[in-house]
């Protein structure tokens, strides 16, 4: 379906009445990785150059009835220069003959056919991102689309394929779609959709234990309500998941409601809200980590084998089967001032995000797999992965998955300094220990096609170990740390960088 | 004698109808029908001038059904196409092709930077927002013509008061010369100077052009510039629900 539609717009774009832009742009990044990750950094790049080549195109034909929209992107990645925590704690030390060279990807963010055969009825089928939650930084219900960058909500763009019928009426409207899943892709694009075929993939010829195939069809399915009622946005929507994504769950349903209202002509006040039974969030086994830890540490690599052996995952998900009721909520207001400034407060709320305990045994576990991968006993990316900014959808800046209940994001934007530069600011807090990480950025229009933007990301450390650095006593009971080799953590403590720069030039055409 | 009595009562037979004095709301109901008529699609060039002379120049499609809807669409420059904005009632939404999304602004937003509000490109609708007076001149100015001073009448609206011209004689011909908008502390904001006047087809003449100078930071100033414009007898009310923004 999208080679058809590619090659359909791709002949049709010469006519008059289609429309295409885009953009090319070049991001170089350093990373300093952090000697206070748990996990390996072995696969963090300290430098990292990313060309991005990326057209949108649009074409209206049948009086505006029928519109064929595609928006890819081309990227080419260079990566070098790798560096990790000795063995059992010191410093950074450079990893050899760890290179990487250019990635080459092609992804189609959208590829989409809408057709309007009457009025107030509208057929997408394709690939789209569909988005009808409010919440800026995070969208709690958006179960389909690659995830966002936090602190930058507008680069990712990437959508699902997708059948949605739309009835929009004024001051109200229907949604309603099918999202085949995608088992498998190549290049961006979808080759294996919905259900399994009979030729088992590739990679898991020789390795039959790795054949992913299930007799089960895998989709999701949504319908949604919208008004406009007392001034406000209203959208409520159900949505059913059959093995869709990372849930393995079938007929697994989630109700989710979004509100969204302007105070005062300057605040926005918005809600966002999903809730469903169970939950598909990863945590460690405590058997497996209980053999785990209860080893000395030269028998780590044995104690996870065992466990292995007896069929049994260190991370699992423990929740996809009980009955609690588990919501997930983004709610926050955004204000715009004279000044053109905008300020952006989100407190999302996660109730099945780790508690203290949980959130403890998931580091311990981060602590022995990094260790044995230090000593090259495990890949580096086991268990956790490494973070990568280049997984599903296009390449962010920031790779970032909640853990704990509670977080704050709180992002301030000035456009139109000196007319030309835009300076924006970001900082996502987890309120459980105050563990954090800020974002800057400044942007200078030079022209009307040219951009060019300086980014800055530093993780800040939570109070606990804030505290417990400048010496002071009993600092493991303020808030909720986890205690990891008598060193204090908060969530973002153990991230895998200790700082991040990234120049990023883009020329529009 | 005869013949001076006849001539003068021919001369008064033949003499123009005295004027019917013009009502403040009639400057304003003239105003909305040739800078807003009811149902219109129109291209527009708004180019912002800053203070070290150079120009950033953005073209837009807008698309106008009834009082309170209507549709901004970015074509250049490259770097801002295919952001769109939507007026429904008091209510703005700005749509950003990167975010896929809609989200609400404030009205009184500069417009792309320049001195135009979004309240002036997207909520022109002076009828309903303002009650008028009318005025010797607009202060300040020895402008002649027919002026009126129009009160917001809510704060959700771009400027707390307009002092809004028309050329002198009678309303139906009369066009826009110059405005000059207010905050409500009386200081004065922005003014506008509308020329180039022009048949634009289907009957419609008025001016293609406004200057719209930055009377608080002098230097500044922005041009709006109509490309074409289009009265239509409908448009699909589907084009303005949040669903349509993007495609």
């Amino acid at each position: 379906m999208l080679g058809l539609v590619s090659i359909t717009l791709g002949v049709a774009l010469a006519a008059d009445g289609a429309e295409i832009n885009g953009y090319l742009s070049e991001r170089l990044q350093g990373t300093l990785p952090s000697a206070a990750s748990l996990m390996s950094t072995a696969d963090v790049p300290m430098l990292q150059a990313l060309t991005e080549a990326s057209a949108l195109g649009r074409l209206r034909l049948l009086d505006d009835r029928l519109t064929i929209l595609v928006d890819a992107s081309a990227f080419i990645t260079w990566q070098g220069g790798y560096a990790d925590r000795e063995a059992n704690g010191g410093d950074l030390v450079s990893v050899d003959d760890h290179d990487v060279p250019a990635d080459p990807r092609l992804v189609f963010s959208e590829a989409y056919i809408r057709l309007q055969p009457i009025e107030h009825l509208d057929i997408t089928i394709g690939k789209r991102r569909v988005v009808w939650g409010t919440g800026m930084a995070f969208n709690p219900s958006d179960l389909l689309n690659p995830a966002r960058d936090p602190t930058d909500a507008s680069l990712q763009r990437a959508g699902v394929p997708l059948v949605m019928v739309e009835a929009p009426f004024e001051g109200f409207g229907l949604s309603a779609l099918f999202a085949p899943g995608v088992l498998e892709e190549s290049a961006g694009i979808p080759s294996t959709l919905f259900a399994w075929p009979d030729v088992p993939p590739r990679e898991s010829i020789a390795s039959p234990s790795s054949d992913p195939r299930d007799e089960i069809l895998h989709y999701a399915a949504a319908i949604k309500g919208s008004a406009f009622v007392a001034d406000t946005d209203v959208n409520v929507w159900a949505t059913m998941l059959n093995g869709y994504g990372a849930d393995p769950r079938e007929a697994s349903p989630r109700f989710s409601l979004s509100l969204s209202r302007v105070f005062f002509d300057i605040h926005e006040l918005h809600f966002e809200g999903m809730v469903q039974a169970g939950s598909d969030r990863l945590s460690a086994d405590p058997e497996c980590l209980s053999d785990i830890d209860g080893a000395d540490s030269d028998d780590h690599a044995a104690a996870l084998g065992r466990c292995l052996f007896a069929g049994r995952a260190p991370l699992r998900r423990a929740s996809l089967d009980d009955d609690d009721l588990r919501p997930r909520w983004i709610m926050g207001t955004r204000s715009m001032f004279a000044d053109e400034s905008m300020l952006s407060v989100e407190w999302l709320y996660q109730a099945d995000g780790l508690t203290q305990d949980e959130l403890q045994d998931v580091f311990t576990l981060q602590g022995v797999v990094g260790d044995l991968s230090r000593t090259g006993t495990v890949p580096a990316s086991a268990l956790f992965g490494a973070e990568s900014t280049t997984g599903q959808g296009a390449p962010t800046r920031l790779a970032v998955t909640p853990l704990r209940r509670h977080h704050a994001v709180v992002s301030w934007q000035r456009p139109h300094i000196l007319d030309d530069f835009t300076v924006t600011a970001t900082a996502l807090l987890a309120l459980e220990d105050l563990s954090g990480i800020v974002s800057g950025n400044v942007t200078w229009q030079t022209t009307e096609w040219l951009s060019l933007s300086l980014w800055g990301f530093l993780p800040t450390p939570s109070l606990p170990r804030a505290l417990d650095a400048a010496g002071m006593d009993g600092a493991e009971n303020v808030l909720w740390p986890v205690v990891i080799d008598d060193d204090l953590y908060g969530e973002f403590d153990t991230a895998p960088f200790a700082g991040r720069l990234m120049f990023e030039a883009r020329a529009w055409f | 004698m005869f013949y001076p009595i006849v001539t003068a009562l021919a001369l008064l037979a033949t003499a123009p109808a005295a004027a019917e004095p013009v009502s403040a709301a009639a400057v304003v109901t003239r105003y909305d029908a040739l800078m807003s008529p009811a149902a219109f699609e129109a291209t527009m060039v708004m180019i912002a001038r800053r203070e070290d002379g150079s120009e950033r120049s953005y073209t837009l499609k807008s698309l106008k059904l009834g009082t309170d809807k209507l549709r901004a669409t970015f074509t250049a420059p490259a770097n801002a196409k295919g952001q769109e904005m939507l007026r429904l009632g008091d209510t703005l939404y700005s749509y950003l092709p990167n975010l896929k999304r809609a989200v609400r602004v404030a009205s009184r937003d500069s417009f792309m930077g320049g001195d135009f509000n979004n309240g002036d490109v997207l909520r022109v609708n002076y009828t309903a927002d303002y009650t008028p007076t009318l005025v010797p001149s607009a202060e300040g100015t020895s402008a002649e013509g027919t002026c009126a001073s129009l009160e917001a009448k809510g704060p959700q609206v771009a400027y707390d008061r307009i002092e809004l011209c028309l050329t002198p004689g009678p309303i139906d011909k009369a066009q826009p010369t110059s405005a000059r908008y207010y905050a409500k502390s009386g200081k004065l904001l922005r003014s506008a100077i509308f020329s180039d006047v022009k048949d634009f087809g289907g009957g419609l003449v008025r001016p293609g052009t406004i200057v719209m100078k930055n009377e608080v930071q002098l230097q500044r100033q922005s041009t709006m510039r109509w490309e074409a414009f289009e009265v239509k007898a409908e448009i699909s009310s589907q084009r303005f629900v949040v669903e349509d923004l993007g495609r």
